[in-house]
């Protein structure tokens, strides 16, 4: 269809003698915004990445690959590797967004660290190589996006080893790498539980706070693990006590409703002794763990925490000026004790959907 | 049970305000009390001949816009009414309408005309109101020609009104026969003539068979030329326009007339008066753009695949054409540089003949050097300034090797002339043809570059100099300096304009402070020209962008300090701030690229996000749109400290989701959104029920601009991919939202515009999917997503099916698939297994030549591959 007279003459006269077109300028600022197109595009193209086998990827396969192999063979051999400074080397490799070269790190840390309670005696000088390596591991397990539990999954043999050695640096982060593989699907944590990894228990904090992660992470399968953890949360350290309350909150949210029985069984509902501490994270976790019990049985539990105090200190953190907390006490309260008739307001009622044309 | 309406009608178009706002309510009024019985009553008004013409007019303009509005969904709905309103009233309504078309009162049945026009437009195509083409072609035969001219007139705003598909082939023929026996020379009457060339202008739309068919398109295009040749300049005029439309209608069908056309136009080019002459240049320029779209898509290879042939009327005419355009040259009028309004004949074949040069290349250069040769020193400021719009017209279409030596010869003389030559027009004709040399011969790749280290200092000198002639001359230097800038993007480390980019930035801060920089759009180039300076300076100069930083923030600032102002110097100031807020943008774009200069850049970002609050908040109703693309840009370069800003900014964001009138805004906060999730990730939690509220509340909206409703799906993602499993709150809605859009959006079929639009909402609902699953992956809820795969895998299936979507849509559906695999792994396998996309679809992508598509084909194929394994 041809354009109407008038039109025709303004298109011509507005394209007469353009210099600079402002609207293109408008156009190309808005274009520039290339991350517009953002991590969607910017995730898929590092997943992509680990396929293409670009030039430079190659080399760092073969290189880890070489490495690997030297690692394999006798200590002396780790030893030659790790003192040529190969560990900076596996560390920043583990950046590197290839399949390949990451599951063969994954190996030749594995190897390393097999070796290195040997080495650790031999060479103390060079623990922190060590430490690096740990490090670089659970890193590598916690990355973003998350790397294929395929892969981090190898890890697991090294990180068996790893929690047996007496450096705390190493022990806490190899905890850390355990809590990050554990923090999945019931899958995950099932082969984490298989491979019998289990944190042990430790003096230092640091080391405690990611054990007892991790161990709230395996919680959703097995509750039974929260038992000695419930004895913790009345006398330890306050940042433990926050570990142990957020086991347990997860494990309210994931376990099944029997499981969920039982957590309760072994100690009345011993997060009401959190609600009154000054950390709003802590509250809330331990709100969020209250909520998911009164929903498997509500009278029961309702009742108990009745007879506790516990809805007494429910009820006095409506006065809490963290606004999560203030709604989430509202939510709860409104719901189980029904202080407000309104039924809850859906995000938005619409009449119709979509309407796209 | 009609309705007194005249003195209402009166009282409307009273000087008096109180007046006619009171009249305005009693009309608004009887409209909501009794709809029927106000618009029979309007009807009758108009066609009752013993009331007043105003009255007459205002009735029909009234019931006009009861059937019609500009706004898609008010027009929707006047439809509907009409649709639904009671049949004996539209009956007496309409009866009404066509008598008015006899009415001895011009204006009346002129108006009559438009509203049968609309009436039409609503009811032919639900089949309705039959009989209106058969009565009014009855008509045309029988009726004094005042009824003839007005029966005329309607048909031709009947073919604007409906599609040609609503009216069968029959009537068609019957309009086309009425409409050119009125137009022939054998009609004595110059109003029924005029009316039927005008009404042919409409009807051509409709005339597809009758020019496939040699005898009847043969007589269409004797009438038509031969109305170009008609005493009556308004005739000629609508003969001409007629002529335009078919050029660009039935650009394979004029090879039999284009000879004749030729001299016709040619001759009213050369003797006839303006309209008429600008309508024969018209011709060819659009003659012009037929060729150039169909060489396009000839792309290079000359298989032709084109539906319609190229026919080179051009390059055959060319000897003819050219002299004749470059004669139209030297018909400039004084002042039309500084006129915007002004369009004449040395402007239209100025046009016409860069047309002609991006048609046939390399050929026309021979013919235009003589003329160049010939004129450009010669006393005469026109016969420069023809000389030198000659020149700077064919600079786009001839290859460089072509064009590289002239330009080399003629570089220093075009700069001496911009600062030298007596004349302003050509001095501003010199500075244009300085900017397109720049703008495409820039990195030739032949051998003799026409900008050297030895000239480049003299081209600066002479544009920043020319940057202090009259307005419209230093805009055009501004230009000229924009794509020089450009020229040099990317260049690597260094860049020969980096020397002076001081200076440079100088002289246009200088230009944007000129009294008189509001006059030809001079404030809005120089900022544009300096956005371009910063976006394409290299490393070298980053301490100087720096440096403007303050420099620009302060400008901002002094705008922020209002007196009271104005309407019309509030507008200014609010074109102002979005000049510097776009600035700011470019300028945190640059920095941000790089983390030393994102580093010391970040001392200001507090500072710069308050004066972007305050130009919001001195807008009472409205966010400046350039304001939040500029934080878009600030909060990608701030990352998830922009938190500390959200509290403040939140309403603002808001109101910028809100904003459905000026949709371009609400689109920009849509992406700025985006910017905001991405950079903020997990931060933006506490901000997600207000916005996902409002984006779906925007989707369901029929008053939102569609081309906003893709952008929002896509903005799912982005918050999907931002807030990982909380996006859990949202899940539901999100997905019943995204399944209705893509239960919609598989199966639409439309004109290309339609596909188009299809395909971008496509793509927005896939990249939604993407961020979902994506935003999902590892997190113990996965399983949430499950239930929604079934529909997700068809969705691809369905639009893999219909075979129209494009390259963009491909690439990110394939990518779903991947996304979907490798999320939901083996709960997720044999879904995959049943899908044609993962077989058909997904074999297709991995033979694609796109790489983008062959590449997320391969992650595709490799997760799903694993999901299956498992």
């Amino acid at each position: 269809m041809s354009l109407r007279r008038s039109t025709r003459a303004e298109v011509r006269r507005n394209r007469y003698k353009v210099t600079v077109d402002a609207e293109e300028g408008r156009w190309r600022r808005e274009d520039n915004m290339k991350y517009r197109e953002g991590l969607l595009a910017q995730q898929q193209l590092q997943q992509q990445q680990l396929l293409s086998s670009t030039a430079d990827s190659e080399k760092n396969f073969e290189a880890a690959w070489v490495l690997t192999n030297i690692a394999a063979g006798t200590s002396d051999n780790t030893k030659v590797v790790i003192n040529h400074g190969a560990v900076p080397v596996f560390v920043k490799l583990l950046a590197s967004l290839t399949n390949n070269v990451r599951e063969q790190l994954v190996w030749a840390l594995g190897n390393v660290s097999g070796d290195s309670p040997k080495y650790c005696d031999l060479a103390r000088g060079h623990a922190s190589m060590l430490r690096n390596a740990t490090w670089s591991l659970s890193n590598f397990c916690r990355g973003k996006p998350r790397a294929s539990f395929e892969l981090t999954k190898l890890a697991l043999p090294t990180l068996e080893r790893l929690i047996h050695l007496n450096d705390e640096e190493v022990l806490t982060d190899a905890c850390w790498a355990l809590s990050y593989l554990s923090d999945g699907t019931n899958e995950k944590i099932q082969v984490v539980i298989e491979a019998g990894v289990c944190p042990r228990s430790h003096p230092s904090p640091t080391v405690l706070i990611p054990a007892l992660r991790t161990v709230g992470n395996i919680a959703v399968i097995d509750t039974g693990i929260i038992a000695p953890l419930v004895n913790p949360l009345q006398h330890s350290e306050f940042e433990i006590k926050k570990e142990v309350a957020w086991a347990i909150s997860n494990a309210t949210s994931v376990g099944s409703h029997e499981q969920v029985k039982f957590l309760v069984s072994e100690d009345g509902i011993p997060l009401c002794d959190l609600l009154t501490c000054l950390d709003p994270r802590i509250i809330t976790v331990c709100l969020e763990g209250l909520e998911n019990i009164l929903k498997v049985e509500f009278n029961v539990y309702a009742d108990l925490l009745n007879n506790t105090w516990g809805l007494e200190k429910i009820e006095n953190l409506q006065s809490h000026d963290n606004n999560e907390i203030y709604e989430t006490t509202v939510k709860i309260l409104e719901t189980y004790w029904g202080e407000d008739e309104d039924e809850p307001q859906p995000l938005v009622i619409l009449h119709n959907l979509v309407s796209i044309l | 049970m009609a309705m007194e309406v005249t003195q209402v009608l009166l009282n409307a178009q009273s000087i008096d305000g109180a007046v006619r706002k009171n009249a305005e309510d009693s009309l608004k009024q009887f409209q909501e009390q009794n709809l029927p019985v106000f618009l029979v009553s309007l009807s009758g008004e108009l066609a009752n001949e013993e009331k007043p013409v105003e009255t007459r007019k205002l009735a029909g303009l009234v019931l006009k816009n009861a059937l019609d509005a500009k706004e898609q969904h008010r027009k929707f709905e006047l439809v509907q009414r009409w649709l639904s309103l009671d049949g004996n009233a539209k009956s007496q309504i309409k009866a009404c309408l066509l008598k008015t078309l006899t009415s001895p009162v011009s204006d009346a049945r002129s108006t009559a005309s438009q509203v049968i026009a609309k009436v039409a437009g609503i009811e032919l195509p639900h089949k309705q109101w039959p009989e209106l083409i058969g009565s009014l072609l009855s008509n045309v035969h029988q009726l004094p020609a005042q009824a003839k001219q007005a029966t005329l007139e309607t048909l031709g705003y009947l073919c604007e009104e409906v599609s040609p598909d609503v009216i069968d082939q029959d009537q068609v023929n019957k309009i086309l026969t009425a409409v050119v026996q009125g137009m022939s020379s054998s009609e004595g009457n110059t109003d029924v003539r005029l009316a039927a060339t005008r009404a042919l202008y409409n009807a051509l739309g409709f005339a597809q068979a009758n020019f496939s068919n040699d005898m009847e398109r043969d007589y269409i295009m004797r009438v038509v030329c031969e109305a170009t040749l008609s005493p009556e300049v308004r005739i000629r005029q609508a003969a001409f326009e007629c002529l335009v439309s078919i050029s660009s209608t039935y650009y394979e069908k004029l090879a039999p007339y284009i000879q004749d056309i030729f001299n016709i136009t040619a001759k009213a080019v050369r003797e006839d008066e303006e309209p008429v002459a600008l309508q024969a240049i018209e011709f060819w320029s659009s003659i012009c753009d037929e060729e150039i779209d169909i060489l396009e898509e000839y792309g290079g290879n000359f298989t032709g695949d084109s539906d319609i042939p190229c026919f080179y009327f051009i390059k055959q005419a060319l000897p003819a054409l050219v002299p004749m355009l470059l004669e139209t040259l030297l018909k400039q009028e004084e002042d039309q540089d500084q006129d915007e309004g002004a369009w004449n004949i040395a402007m239209a074949g100025g046009t016409c003949l860069g047309l002609v040069a991006r048609t046939v290349g390399d050929d026309i250069v021979p013919l235009v050097v003589p003329f160049i040769e010939e004129n450009i020193s010669k006393q005469d400021w026109r016969q420069r300034e023809a000389a030198t719009y000659a020149f700077g017209s064919i600079l786009e279409g001839p290859s460089p090797e072509k064009l590289i030596p002239l330009v080399n010869v003629a570089l220093t003389f075009m700069l001496s002339a911009l600062t030298k030559d007596p004349n302003s027009h050509v001095k501003d004709t010199t500075a244009w043809t300085l900017g397109r040399i720049f703008e495409f011969l820039r990195g030739s790749v032949v051998d003799s570059p026409i900008i050297s280290q030895a000239n480049c200092q003299q081209i600066i000198t002479v544009l920043l100099q020319s940057m202090k002639d009259t307005p419209n001359v230093a805009e055009k230097a501004c230009g000229a300096l924009y794509f020089l800038a450009q020229g040099y993007e990317e260049m690597g480390p260094s860049s020969p304009l980096t020397p002076f980019f001081q200076e440079i930035v100088q002289s246009l801060l200088t230009v944007t402070h000129r009294e008189d920089a509001g006059e030809s759009r001079l404030r809005t180039a120089a900022y544009e020209t300096l956005n371009e300076v910063v976006r394409c300076s290299t490393d070298e100069t980053a301490p100087l962008v720096l440096q403007l930083v303050p420099v620009i923030m302060m400008e901002l600032h002094n705008t922020l300090e209002g007196q009271k102002l104005s309407s019309d110097e509030r507008e200014k100031q609010s074109e102002l701030q979005g000049l510097l807020c776009g600035c700011l943008q470019v300028i945190i774009q640059k920095l941000g690229a790089s983390e030393p200069t994102k580093y010391v850049f970040m001392q200001y970002a507090d500072q710069i996000m308050g004066l972007f609050l305050r130009v919001f908040a001195c807008r009472s109703a409205t966010v400046h749109e350039e304001a939040m693309l500029a934080i878009g840009a600030l909060a990608y370069a701030t990352g998830a400290d922009f938190a500390k800003y959200m509290p403040e900014f939140y309403r603002y964001l808001e109101m910028g989701l809100q904003n459905f009138e000026e949709y371009q805004v609400c689109a920009v906060t849509v992406g700025v959104v985006g910017d905001i999730s991405r950079a903020l990730e997990e931060k933006i939690v506490p901000y997600c029920d207000g916005i996902m509220t409002q984006l779906l509340k925007n989707l369901s909206s029929n008053q939102l601009h569609r081309s906003v409703k893709p952008p929002i799906f896509s903005c799912f993602g982005d918050i999907a991919l931002a807030v990982g499993e909380y996006f859990e709150k949202y899940l539901m809605w999100a997905m019943s939202a995204l399944q209705s859009a893509a239960e919609l959006s598989t199966h639409i079929a439309g004109d290309d515009e339609l596909v188009e639009y299809t395909n971008s909402l496509r793509n927005g609902i896939l990249e939604a999917y993407s961020g979902i699953f994506q935003g999902f992956k590892n997190s113990p809820k996965t399983q949430l997503l499950i239930p929604y795969a079934p529909h997700i895998l068809q969705f691809l299936d369905g639009i893999y099916m219909e075979k129209d979507m494009d390259d963009v849509v491909m690439k990110t559906a394939i990518g779903v698939l991947g996304d979907l695999a490798d999320t939901l792994g083996s709960h997720a396998g044999s879904m995959i297994q049943q899908s044609v996309s993962s077989k058909d679809f997904l074999n297709e992508c991995l033979s694609s030549e796109d790489l983008m598509i062959k590449e997320s084909a391969e992650w595709a194929k490799l997760a799903i591959s694993r999901a299956i394994s498992v």
